[in-house]
C-alpha cells in the first residue's frame, strides 16, 4: 500500500496552485510516455512504492503513474475501495427516505426541532455525531406524527382484507416485512423479522387489552393498525434505516469485496434521489441486474432523467452553499436567486456542457424580479424564469445566490469570498492561521485606520506583516476581483454609492494581473484546478467522506475520474459516470479495526 | 381528553414568562434535607467569543462594565469572579474552548493523512453530566441553546468537528449532547403536553411510544451484531439516548409520580424566535424542573462557540462584533450578564440557591486576538463553601496564557461541594494540578 503524500514543500494542505494557462492541454491527448506527461518543471512530488512503481504529482494536481517497467499505468486501475463506516442518514434524506417508503407528503415542519446535520464542504453527513437523548427525542416524536400520516397510505394499508373479519395477525405482518426490507434496503434477517413481530404482537396486545379494560369491542382493523403503528415506528427508529451501512455478516470480515446488489443499489439511489432505491432500482437489486455494468449505466442515465433537480438540489447546491436559499418564502427575491442557480446548473447538467462552464455557461434563467434586480431588461418578464443568453450572468460567481451567501449582511468581505473561491471552485484548503498567530492577527486590525478602503485594509495583510500574507495571497486577491458585485449580488462602481470610494478590483490570481471581475473569471474558467474540483465534491457527496487529492488513493480516483481520454474537458455525466463505475463507489474495504 | 398541541403548549408557555406560576407536587428542600453534599444542582453557562478585555486584561470584565447587571440585582454577594483561568487551546478557541469548556479537554483533531477513515468527535465528559450522574430523577439533564452551526470552512471542516462549537455538554467522551432551542419542546419535555396520564387513553399512548423504543432496541441488537467493533460506540450512545426516554415514559405512567411538575396557569409569547423571550423562557423552565426537582443539571449556551448569527441581542453578530465592534460587544455581553443574573435571582427567590451552583464563562477573553488567558469565569451560589462575593485569582499574570491555570482546578473543587471524591478532572494539558483553584472557604 503506497504511503500517502507528503507534497515536497512539506505543507500538505496548500497544494502548489498552478499557473492557469495552457495546463489543460498538457494532460490531455494519446499519451504514450510518461516524458510526454511529465514535462519539464511540471513535478512538485515524487514517491517511489515498493515494487519500483514511481506515483508522480504534478503541479495542477494530476497523478501520473509510471510502473516498474516504465510504463504508463491508468490511475483507474490504482483506485481502492472506501472503507466501510456507519453513516447517518442526513435530515433531507431521512425525510424522503420515509417519504418515499409510505407514499406520503412530509411538511418540513415536522422535522423543525432536529439540529441540523454536520457539514464538510458544505455537504451533510459526512462524519458521524452520536445521536444523543435530544436526537432520540426528536426523532420520536417526529416518527409519532409520520405514522399517523402514514396510516392512510394506500402504500402501508395495502393489504386491507375484506369485510369485518381481517386476519390482523396474518395481515400485520405481510405488511411489515414488505415495508421493513424496503426501509432497511435488503432482505430481512431472521432475528430482524422475529424482533418486528414481537413488538407487533406486543402492541395488539397492548391495544385489545386497551379496548377490552374500556369495555369496548375489539375491531379487527384497529388492531391491525395498531400493531402497524408501533411496529413502523420501530422500522423508521432501526439503525437500519437510519444509518447507510455496507456490514460483514458477522462485523468480523476483514479485507475488500464487491458490493452486492441491494448495497450498490441503496448508494446509487442515495446518491441520485436522496432516498431509498425507487421499485424499479429495488428490482433490479432482487434480480442482481444492476451489479452488470451497462445496467448501471443505464440506471444512471434514467435517474439522472427523471430525477435531475432531486441531484442538482443536493449534490450542486451544497457544494455551492446555496440549497438553504430554497427554504426562503415564495416570492422573495432569495427564492428567486435559488431558482436561478439550480435552473442554471440543472442545464449545465442537462445539456453537457463542459464543467468549467459553471463559471461562465452564456447564459442565466431570470424572472421579472431578478431582472431587476440585477439591472436587466425586465420588458415582457413575468414571474416565471426565462432563458436569457448573457456573458455577465449565469456563472455561479455572478449568482445573486452565491454572492449574497459568501457576504455577511453587513457588507460583503473579500477574504471570504476568496476562501469561498479556493474552497468551493479550486479544492485548495487554505490552512487556518496557528494559534501563536492570533496576538499578531489582532495587532495588525488594530492598525488598520479606520478610513482606510477595501483594498487597503486588505494589503494589511502583505505589509504588516508577511506571515499572514502567506496563506491571505490565496483568498484577498480573488475576493477584491469580486468586490464589484455587493452583498446581494447587485453590480457596484462605487461603495454605497460615494463617489469618493470607488471599488477597485484590480488585483491577480496566483501572480496572473487582472483588472475586472470578468478577467478574473476568465482566468479561472481555463484552470484544470476547476473541473479537478468538481470531480473531488462529487465524490465527497457519492462517497460520504471527505475526499482529498493530495491523499494518494484519492489522487488516483479524481485523476482517472477527469480522464475523458481526449482534449475535453469534462462533462458532470462524464464525472458521474466515472465515480459510479470506479472501485471507490462498487466496493468496500472493511478495516481490521482500529480499536 | 383532547391531545394537547404544541400551539396550545407554546400559550401556556408565554405565561411562565410574564409570571412564573408553575407549581410542583413535592417539597424540594424536605426531600432532599437528608443528603451529605452541600450542594445538588448544577448550572453551567457559556457566551461565546469573550468580551472586551484587551489583550486579555480584566477591560469591561468589571462590575463596572459587563458585569454590572449582578450588581444592580444585589448578586455581586453570590458570585465568585474567577481570573487567571485559560480556556483550552489546541485550534482555533472557538472550537477547543467552547466542547472543552466544561469537559477540560482538548479536542480530537482529524488526521489529514487519511481522510477516509475519519469518524466522529472527541472530548471528554462535562462536569454537568456528572452532576446528572449523582441523581436518579426524571430528566437526566437539560440543554438550552439559541443556534446550531452545521459547517463552517473546508479548513475548519477539514481539522475539527462542527459539533466542537455547538455543545459544551458532552454525555461521554464521543457523546456531545445537543441544545434545545425549541422552548416549547423544552416545556412539553418538563411539563408534558397537558395530557394526564391517569387518563386511560394518554396511559396507552404512552405505553405504545415505550414498546416502539423497545422494538428499536430489538432491531438495534440485531444490527449491532453485524457492524465492525469500532462502530459499536455509536449503537450503545443511541441505545443509552433511548433508555433515557424510556425512563421519562415510565415516569409519566408511574401513578402519583413526585417527579411530575404540573403547570397551573398561561399567556402567550409574542414573538417566538425572540432572542431574549426564548432564552428566558427555557431558564424558567429550567428553573421550575429544579424546584419540581425533575432534573439537578442543566447547561445554557448563549450563543453558539462563534456567534455568527445576527439574532443576538442587540441585534448583531456576537462574533463580528468581538473582532471589529467592542460598544456593541459590551451590550451583547451585557444582556448575557443580565441573562445570568435573573437565573441565579429566580433560583434565590425559589430557595434554590444555596444548593446550586451555576457558572458562566466564555471560550477566550480577547475575541479580537482569540486570547484563551484570563477567559472569562464566574461562579455563583448562596450558602456556604465558596468565596462568595470575592475575586479569585489564578494568576497575578494575567494575559500571560503559561501562567494561567487551568479550570479543571476550579471544577475538582466543585466536585468536593458535591460530595465528590476524585483524583483529577480533565486530560492533557487541561487536567487538574492538584492544587485547589482557591474557590473554596
Amino acid at each position: 500500500m503506497p504511503k500517502s503524500w507528503r507534497v515536497i514543500s512539506g505543507v500538505v494542505l496548500l497544494l502548489a496552485v498552478t499557473a492557469c494557462n495552457g495546463k489543460a492541454s498538457l494532460e490531455r491527448g494519446a499519451v504514450t510516455s510518461i516524458e510526454d506527461l511529465l514535462p519539464p518543471g511540471s513535478v512538485a512530488g515524487v514517491e517511489t512504492l515498493e515494487d519500483g512503481t514511481r506515483v508522480f504529482i504534478r503541479n495542477d494536481g494530476e497523478v501520473i503513474i509510471q510502473g516498474p517497467n516504465g510504463e504508463v499505468v491508468d490511475p483507474a486501475t490504482r483506485v481502492t475501495p472506501t472503507p466501510a463506516k456507519l453513516r447517518a442518514l442526513s435530515n433531507v434524506e431521512f425525510r424522503n427516505a420515509a417519504a418515499d417508503l409510505l407514499g406520503v407528503v412530509l411538511p418540513l415542519d415536522l422535522f423543525k426541532a432536529w439540529s441540523p446535520n454536520n457539514q464538510f464542504s458544505g455537504f451533510d453527513a459526512i462524519e458521524w455525531s452520536n445521536f444523543d437523548t435530544k436526537a432520540v427525542r426528536d426523532r420520536l416524536d417526529t416518527v409519532d406524527r409520520i405514522v399517523d400520516l402514514a396510516l392512510s397510505s394506500s402504500r402501508v394499508m395495502s393489504c386491507t382484507p375484506p369485510g369485518a373479519d381481517v386476519s390482523y395477525s396474518v395481515c400485520g405482518p405481510a405488511i411489515l416485512e414488505r415495508l421493513g426490507e424496503r426501509a432497511f434496503r435488503r432482505p430481512l434477517k431472521a432475528d430482524e423479522i422475529a424482533a418486528l413481530k414481537t413488538i407487533y404482537d406486543q402492541a395488539v396486545a397492548d391495544k385489545v387489552s386497551y379496548d377490552t379494560s374500556l369495555g369496548r369491542p375489539k375491531i379487527p382493523m384497529d388492531v391491525l393498525k395498531e400493531g402497524v403503528r408501533a411496529t413502523l415506528g420501530a422500522i423508521l427508529l432501526s439503525p437500519q434505516f437510519m444509518t447507510k451501512s455496507e456490514l460483514s455478516d458477522d462485523g468480523t470480515f476483514v479485507g475488500t469485496r464487491e458490493l452486492n446488489a441491494y448495497e450498490l443499489a441503496s448508494r446509487l439511489s442515495f446518491m441520485f434521489t436522496s432516498s431509498i432505491p425507487d421499485d424499479t432500482l429495488w428490482a433490479l437489486a432482487k434480480s442482481g441486474e444492476i451489479l452488470k455494468p451497462d445496467v448501471l449505466a443505464a440506471q444512471v442515465d434514467a435517474l439522472l432523467g427523471s430525477k435531475p433537480d432531486v441531484f442538482v438540489e443536493n449534490f450542486m447546491g451544497q457544494w455551492f452553499g446555496v440549497r438553504d436559499l430554497k427554504n426562503a418564502a415564495d416570492a422573495t427575491l432569495e427564492q428567486s436567486l435559488w431558482k436561478e442557480s439550480k435552473e442554471v446548473l440543472l442545464q449545465i447538467l442537462k445539456r453537457d456542457l463542459p464543467v468549467n462552464e459553471i463559471l461562465k455557461p452564456g447564459f442565466t434563467f431570470v424572472n421579472q424580479q431578478l431582472a431587476t434586480h440585477y439591472g436587466m431588461d425586465a420588458t415582457g418578464m413575468t414571474s416565471a424564469l426565462k432563458e436569457v443568453p448573457t456573458q455577465s450572468r449565469g456563472g455561479v460567481l455572478m449568482q445573486g445566490s452565491v454572492l449574497t451567501v459568501t457576504s455577511t449582511s453587513e457588507g460583503t468581505s473579500p477574504i471570504r469570498r476568496g476562501r469561498y473561491v479556493q474552497g468551493r471552485i479550486l479544492c485548495k484548503t487554505v490552512p487556518l492561521p496557528g494559534p501563536e498567530l492570533f496576538e499578531q492577527i489582532a495587532a495588525s486590525q488594530k492598525a488598520i485606520p479606520p478610513t482606510a478602503t477595501v483594498k487597503e485594509r486588505m494589503s494589511q495583510h502583505r505589509n504588516t506583516n508577511t506571515v499572514c500574507y502567506s496563506c491571505h495571497k490565496y483568498m484577498d486577491p480573488i475576493g477584491l476581483g469580486l468586490e464589484s458585485f455587493d452583498q446581494h449580488g447587485q453590480t457596484r462602481t462605487y461603495y454605497n454609492g460615494d463617489t469618493a470610494k470607488p471599488v477597485e478590483t484590480d488585483s491577480e490570481l496566483l501572480g496572473t494581473p487582472f483588472q475586472t471581475f470578468d478577467q478574473l473569471n476568465n482566468l479561472l474558467v481555463d484552470m484544470p484546478d476547476v473541473y479537478r474540483c468538481a470531480a473531488q465534491k462529487l465524490a465527497t457527496y457519492a462517497l460520504g467522506r471527505v475526499v482529498e487529492p493530495e491523499y494518494t488513493k484519492d489522487g488516483y480516483l479524481i485523476t482517472s475520474m477527469v480522464n475523458t481520454g481526449d482534449e475535453n474537458i469534462p462533462s458532470f455525466k462524464h464525472l458521474v459516470h466515472r465515480m459510479v463505475q470506479s472501485v471507490a463507489f462498487r466496493s468496500v474495504e472493511h478495516p481490521r479495526s482500529a480499536q | 381528553m383532547k391531545k394537547m398541541t404544541r400551539r396550545d403548549a407554546f400559550r401556556w408557555l408565554g405565561i411562565s414568562i410574564g409570571l412564573p406560576a408553575l407549581e410542583c407536587l413535592v417539597d424540594f428542600n424536605v426531600a432532599h434535607a437528608q443528603t451529605p453534599a452541600s450542594k445538588k444542582r448544577f448550572i453551567g453557562c457559556f457566551f461565546p467569543s469573550g468580551a472586551a478585555m484587551p489583550s486579555g486584561a480584566n477591560g469591561d470584565w468589571v462590575y463596572e462594565g459587563a458585569l454590572k447587571p449582578l450588581e444592580t440585582m444585589g448578586l455581586r454577594p453570590n458570585v465568585v469572579v474567577a481570573r487567571g483561568f485559560r480556556s483550552v487551546r489546541n485550534q482555533d478557541v472557538h472550537w477547543t474552548g467552547t466542547a472543552g469548556f466544561m469537559s477540560c479537554n482538548e479536542v480530537g483533531l482529524y488526521t489529514i493523512a487519511a481522510p477516509d477513515r475519519r469518524s466522529g468527535e472527541r472530548c471528554g465528559k462535562s462536569f454537568d453530566q456528572y452532576v446528572a450522574d449523582l441523581s436518579t430523577q426524571r430528566i437526566r439533564s437539560l440543554h438550552a441553546g439559541f443556534n446550531t452551526v452545521p459547517g463552517w470552512d473546508e479548513s475548519h471542516d477539514s481539522q475539527m468537528s462542527i459539533q466542537y462549537v455547538n455543545c459544551i455538554a458532552w454525555k461521554d467522551e464521543r457523546t456531545p449532547i445537543k441544545n434545545q432551542q425549541d422552548p416549547t419542546a423544552m416545556f412539553t419535555q418538563v411539563f408534558g403536553d397537558g395530557s394526564n396520564a391517569a387518563d386511560p387513553f394518554i396511559r396507552y399512548q404512552l405505553i405504545r411510544k415505550k414498546s416502539v423504543l423497545d422494538g428499536v432496541v430489538g432491531q438495534l441488537n440485531s444490527f449491532r451484531k453485524s457492524i465492525p467493533s469500532g462502530d459499536r460506540a455509536k449503537m450503545d450512545a443511541y441505545e443509552s439516548g433511548i433508555r433515557e426516554i424510556e425512563g421519562e415514559l415510565s415516569s409519566k405512567i408511574t401513578p402519583n409520580n413526585p417527579n411530575i411538575c404540573l403547570n397551573s396557569s398561561g399567556a402567550t409569547v409574542s414573538d417566538p424566535i425572540k432572542y431574549l423571550a426564548n432564552i428566558k423562557t427555557m431558564q424558567k423552565i429550567i428553573v421550575k424542573a429544579m424546584q419540581c426537582d425533575a432534573t439537578r443539571a442543566a447547561t445554557i449556551m448563549y450563543n453558539d462557540g462563534i456567534g455568527e448569527t445576527t439574532n443576538s441581542p442587540v441585534p448583531r453578530k456576537q462574533h463580528d462584533c468581538a473582532h471589529n465592534n467592542w460598544d456593541e460587544l459590551k451590550k451583547i455581553n451585557l444582556a448575557q450578564v443580565s441573562l445570568w443574573a435573573e437565573l441565579i435571582k429566580d433560583l434565590r427567590d425559589m430557595n434554590l440557591l444555596n444548593e446550586t451552583v451555576l457558572i458562566l464563562g466564555s471560550n477566550m477573553s480577547d475575541g479580537q486576538g482569540h486570547v484563551p488567558a484570563n477567559s472569562p469565569f464566574l461562579i455563583a451560589s448562596g450558602g456556604t463553601g465558596l468565596k462568595l462575593g470575592q475575586e479569585v485569582v489564578g494568576t497575578s499574570d494575567l494575559t500571560n496564557e503559561a501562567a494561567n491555570r487551568v479550570t479543571a482546578d476550579i471544577y475538582m473543587d466543585l466536585f468536593k461541594l458535591y460530595g465528590v471524591s476524585r483524583s483529577s478532572f480533565g486530560e492533557g494539558r487541561d487536567r487538574s494540578t492538584g492544587v485547589s483553584s482557591g474557590i473554596l472557604t
